[in-house]
């Protein structure tokens, strides 16, 4: 019998959502505080209205919702689910103010493509923004790509199982160590160590490349955020193409490689495992697959002579192959260019390799590594047994940090997370194709949206049809949470209407 | 004499190029390839220094496109794009690329002449006095809850 939830079980959500929002009007001081420092002071009072609606909204929901309740699982899932629509809300408050989005729809349109490191840009004019929009559009991504619910574990002292019903929630099941909160910590820290270095190496870079000393430090913790966060903002419209820097492009490489590995591997990594690097599914896996995309995007790229020369063909090619295949979706091309220059060939490398992403608990979207290695496992041992006498035991193992067996459960798990994938590639494309697109270029954006890469082949902009808008919104945010928390929220949704 | 030489190409290529907006040139970038080319907008962002060029954005309101120039052509630009700034409006005049072959394959074009239509101006960002009231009303009711929510914790906590 389905039990329809109590107002104690609405208590629970509700309280936890105004916990995390407030904190997320806490978070709204840093935009101020570069408001104030480059003295914008219309952007300033964006953040301080928009920061204490938040946190006002945040403190009134703990509130009225003050309980002693227990999380449960589905509690879990369904405040995963609902922050980030809410978060996105509120996030989206001082976009809206400051005049750049053309309508409500768009600012949360924005805010949910930097908390769920997508990158899709509604605005009207990226070149005029304030400093402190930028610093709230990246650090939102850098929010996003740890996960919101991380950052508030970080900061929470929860009891119990309660921690990881949340943590599950919001797409990760993987624990660094045994205590939940300490892997949240964990995963903040290793992310604070990359911040620090990740944005003096860039700030270097930029200065190099003819930036003033405050300007690179300002573009390099920008671009910091947004590409170890796999988000794939930048703070102009010609994203990093406005930077014209093979230099940047190397670096930028290399944070998306780091924000494309599973946090467990990172600390496998610290703590002196470095084996660990090339014996993990999901490495053996990114590695691959990277492998035969590169070579089918160069093949496409240097047959049809798309580019001067192999150089030219090899900057391009690899550069928008790391950004698709870790999700980051940096483009270094304009979203034009795609269709009417890029062959379909390569085209097709970068869609398999958007569609692949990058670790399980990493900044990185899409299908993940881990579950098509586990795919790719099942397979063989299917063809195994076939090849084997009646009766007898095939056992296939995987490495992940530690072995595994290859059990049913797991392959299940796995299958239907990745056809569930697939199945929202599939509608995508066809609203897409309903709204008039033509097809493959409807499947570049459907894939680009679920699997928060954010590669635009130049449909999703600001005169976008609202339909369309609300479509990619769903596939931005449901792939995300990879789905299992928006399940979770329908089934907390049906209890409460069906339930007895 | 070079000098000459320099002013009559610069003249023949004037004659030569078309105005064209960024939407006509990224619509049909292979037709445009390697010609003769007018482009209008405004300097947006930085002006990034390479040696003994620069390299800077010039938008026309659709999209920008980067501007690789030597460094004494791009000294009349005094003003850049940004949030409390409009930028100089300038002319290009320069050999657009589809895929610059100098530089790594990007979309990008050669400044031969540099011209400042007009120059940048301050933007007004005003300050809405109703924004202010509602800051401090609400600063007033989330003190308060604040307040409320902290009291409510340490009885909790006991």
């Amino acid at each position: 019998m389905l039990i329809k939830p109590r107002l104690a079980d609405h208590k629970v959500v509700g309280f936890y959502i105004g916990s995390i929002l407030t904190g997320l009007g806490g978070a709204m001081i840093l935009p101020l505080l570069t408001a104030l420092i480059f003295r914008e002071w219309s952007a300033l009072l964006d953040y301080l209205l928009s920061g204490l609606l938040t946190s006002g909204l945040g403190l009134a929901l703990r509130l009225l919702c003050f309980t002693k309740k227990e999380i449960d699982w589905l509690h879990g899932l369904t405040i995963a689910a609902l922050f980030w629509l809410a978060a996105a809300a509120a996030a989206a408050l001082p976009f809206f103010l400051g005049g750049n989005y053309a309508s409500y729809l768009d600012a949360f349109f924005e805010a949910m493509n930097a908390l769920a490191t997508a990158g899709f840009s509604l605005a009207r004019d990226l070149d005029h923004i304030s400093a402190a929009d930028n610093m709230w559009r990246h650090l939102l991504m850098f929010f996003g790509g740890q996960g919101i619910v991380v950052m508030a574990l970080s900061f929470l002292t929860l009891r119990g199982a309660a921690g990881f019903k949340l943590y599950a929630g919001e797409a990760r099941e993987e624990r660094i160590v045994p205590n939940i909160i300490s892997t949240a910590r964990l995963i903040l820290q290793i992310s604070l160590v990359f911040l620090v270095a990740g944005t003096a190496a860039l700030t270097l870079i930029l200065r190099w490349d003819g930036l003033s000393w405050t300007q690179s430090f300002w573009h390099g913790l920008w671009l910091f955020m947004s590409g170890f966060s796999t988000g794939g903002f930048a703070p102009h419209s010609q994203n990093i193409l406005y930077y014209h820097s093979w230099r940047l492009e190397i670096a930028l490489l290399f944070l998306m490689f780091l924000g494309v590995l599973n946090f467990r591997l990172h600390y496998a990594v610290y703590t002196g495992d470095r084996r660990e690097l090339y014996r993990n599914i999901e490495t053996v896996v990114l590695f691959c697959s990277f492998l035969l995309a590169f070579f089918l995007v160069c093949a496409g790229l240097l047959y049809f002579r798309v580019y001067p020369g192999l150089g030219a063909a090899l900057r391009q090619g690899v550069f928008l192959l790391g950004s698709s295949h870790s999700t980051a979706g940096f483009m270094t091309v304009y979203a034009g260019q795609f269709f009417r220059e890029w062959p379909q060939l390569s085209l097709l490398a970068l869609l398999a390799a958007m569609a692949v992403g990058g670790s399980a608990c990493s900044t990185a979207g899409g299908i993940k590594a881990l579950r098509i290695g586990i795919l790719f496992k099942a397979l063989r041992q299917d063809i195994k047994r076939l090849l084997l006498p009646p009766g007898a035991v095939s056992a296939e193992r995987y490495h992940h940090v530690k072995d595994y067996f290859l059990d049913d459960k797991v392959v299940r798990g796995a299958a239907i997370v990745t056809l569930l994938y697939l199945t929202v590639f599939g509608l995508g494309a066809l609203a897409g194709v309903c709204y008039g697109y033509p097809f493959l270029p409807a499947l570049f954006e459907s894939i680009s949206a679920a699997t928060n890469a954010g590669l635009s082949c130049g449909i999703i902009t600001p005169g976008l049809p609202v339909g369309l808008k609300l479509i990619y919104l769903l596939e931005i945010w449901g792939g995300r949470l990879e789905f299992t928390a928006v399940l979770g929220l329908l089934a907390y949704g049906w209890a409460c209407l069906k339930g007895k | 004499m070079r000098k000459i030489i320099f002013i009559l190409l610069l003249t023949v290529l004037s004659l030569a190029a078309q105005e064209r907006s960024s939407g006509e040139l990224l619509a049909l970038p292979r037709e445009y390839d390697n010609i003769p080319t007018l482009y209008r907008g405004e300097v947006i962002g930085d002006i990034l220094a390479r040696g003994e060029n620069v390299w800077f954005n010039v938008s026309d309101g659709e999209n920008a496109i980067g501007i690789f120039a030597p460094r004494r052509l791009a000294a009349e630009i005094q003003t850049t794009g940004k949030y409390l700034q409009r930028g100089d409006t300038v002319e290009i005049l320069g050999k657009f690329s589809r895929a610059c072959a100098e530089h790594g394959g990007e979309l990008d074009i050669h400044a031969a002449q540099i011209k400042v239509l007009a120059r940048g101006y301050a933007l007004a960002r005003p300050v809405s006095k109703f924004k202010i009231i509602l800051s401090v009303l609400l600063a007033g009711v989330v003190l308060f809850l604040g307040r409320l929510d902290w009291q409510r914790q340490g009885r909790f906590m006991k």
